[in-house]
């Protein structure tokens, strides 16, 4: 009960006669760092916004054994405000507090972090969807909350940005912030969350992988005539799917008929396990 | 404290940045150019029959505001002051600057008039009291109206449509409500619930100077419907949150 941060009891959700979540019960302790995943329109930002108190659930309460938390919040879709970036930002950081010339600095440090240095005195109106979204993670990340909530965080953004609000968060994780993120990407799930919960069918469940593991093989050959069964055209070569048991066998056959493999990756067939 | 200013600085300057108060400027302006384009003037008339025109437009502002409302960017802002009435609070006062704006404005025109025909515009001699009056007056006709018009928030009345027809209506009847009850006095009954701004100009009716108790008291009436129905607004979208 010290821990608890969040309680959900007997929480359901119903929007125009459609249970989109059953009746649960949940507990969020203090300091863990949770993500919610499911298909599109299941529900995650829905529950997120329970988990705040932004939404009133329709069966059920929210509580806060230990006084509610400060919530720092980027949503799915982070929408551009008439102010120019570097405007926003400071009206974010006074709300938070922040004293004047310590919020410019970290503005100034966040945007170059995140490759935005050049957008702080643009509108936020003419900035990309990519851009925006950085934007809604540097409001989040502006002052240091109890708990976090990142609705799909990155949505739309590069490479760069992602390895950047990957360590960003690991490091509010280190400080004992609670990280609830709702999103699709395992990569993200796996560096930044101990455990996983799926919203499937209206039911909240934890998540346990069945991992069964397909290897995508892009090949090369001179002279092919006829496609081979259960190959594709990719590009200048083709490609391959391939079980996880049976890559070796087969790779080592391909090598053997005058095959070149130019390149390998893999993709997960995740199903959700029972608790 | 703190934050409830910075909530209500953030709003104001998202208002001020969207170029969405250049309409409603444009309208203003016309309507004072129109009110004090005949001379010379009745400076109570003058001001009363303003602060009739300012019920009904203010009302249009906080509705038109209240549309405008980005709920994600809103939710934001909400969690970042942590307390719910704090943030209404902020969103309260937030309306009371742009009252206080528009009030100014509509308070200073007729001031400046003067000034530009030579102190010859009115029938008789401008005071300073006719400034502090007409002050309290507006403001008081603008917070009201502005409140009025929010309170139908999209959180409380989902369907816009019938939140915009009722809240035409209600403004509507809290201005004519003066000669409503002339008529018929049982309406009292039922017309309790809006201000009757049309009270101040029935009660100064042909008078030739303010007085500044009864402006005061008007402009206190005024001022707690307004924020009553800022109070019940809020409350009314806290809990029917969906």
């Amino acid at each position: 009960m010290e821990n608890m941060q969040i309680k959900l009891e007997n929480v359901s959700k119903v929007y125009d006669g459609r249970t989109i979540i059953y009746p649960f019960h949940f507990a969020i302790q203090k300091g863990s760092s949770i993500a919610i995943v499911g298909h599109n329109g299941c529900g995650k930002s829905t529950l997120i916004k329970i988990m705040a108190g932004l939404i009133q659930p329709t069966t059920g309460k929210i509580s806060y054994p230990n006084g509610k938390p400060m919530f720092h919040y980027l949503p799915e879709k982070f929408y551009p405000t008439p102010l120019k970036t570097r405007e926003y930002l400071e009206r974010m950081g006074e709300i938070d507090g922040i004293p004047h010339k310590e919020l410019k600095k970290k503005i100034e440090v966040l945007a170059e972090d995140f490759y935005v240095s050049e957008f702080l005195d643009t509108s936020m109106k003419l900035l990309s969807k990519g851009t925006l979204q950085k934007i809604g993670v540097i409001q989040a990340l502006l002052s240091e909350p109890e708990v976090m909530l990142l609705d799909e965080p990155l949505s739309g953004q590069d490479i760069d940005s992602k390895k950047v609000f990957i360590h960003k968060i690991n490091k509010l994780r280190e400080k004992g912030i609670t990280i609830v993120i709702s999103c699709h990407e395992k990569e993200l799930t796996d560096a930044l969350t101990e455990k996983q919960y799926i919203i499937q069918n209206g039911y909240f469940r934890e998540y346990h992988e069945k991992k069964k593991r397909e290897f995508c093989l892009l090949l090369e050959k001179e002279n092919v005539h006829k496609i081979p069964e259960g190959m594709e055209k990719y590009g200048t070569g083709f490609r391959l799917w391939v079980s996880e048991d049976e890559a070796d066998s087969k790779i080592l056959n391909l090598l053997q008929e005058g095959w070149s493999l130019k390149g390998m990756y893999y993709e997960e067939n995740m199903e959700c396990g029972e608790i | 404290m703190k934050k409830i200013w910075s909530v209500a600085k953030y709003k104001l300057q998202y208002y001020g940045k969207g170029y969405t108060f250049v309409m409603p400027l444009i309208i203003i302006c016309i309507f004072m150019r129109f009110m004090y384009s005949v001379k010379p003037m009745d400076v109570v008339s003058g001001y009363i029959i303003t602060v009739n025109f300012l019920f009904l437009f203010m009302t249009w502002i906080g509705m038109t505001e209240t549309n405008r409302e980005n709920r994600a960017l809103e939710q934001i802002v909400e969690l970042r002051v942590n307390k719910a009435w704090a943030y209404f609070a902020g969103k309260m006062l937030f309306l009371l600057m742009l009252s206080l704006i528009i009030a100014a404005l509509c308070t200073v025109w007729p001031f400046v008039q003067n000034i530009i025909e030579k102190g010859t515009f009115f029938k008789r001699e401008y005071l300073p009291e006719d400034m502090v009056n007409g002050f309290l007056l507006n403001l008081g006709s603008a917070y009201s109206g502005v409140m009025l018009g929010s309170f139908l928030h999209p959180d409380v009345c989902r369907d816009r449509k019938p939140a915009i027809a009722l809240t035409v209506l209600f403004a509507l009847l809290a201005d004519l409500q003066g000669i409503l009850l002339l008529t018929k006095p049982v309406l009292k009954y039922i017309l309790w619930f809006l201000p009757n701004v049309a009270l101040v100009g029935l009660h100064y009716g042909n008078e030739e100077y303010f007085k500044l108790d009864v402006s005061l008291g008007y402009f206190c009436i005024l001022m707690i419907y307004a924020v009553v129905y800022g109070i019940i607004g809020s409350l009314c979208q806290y809990k029917k949150r969906a």
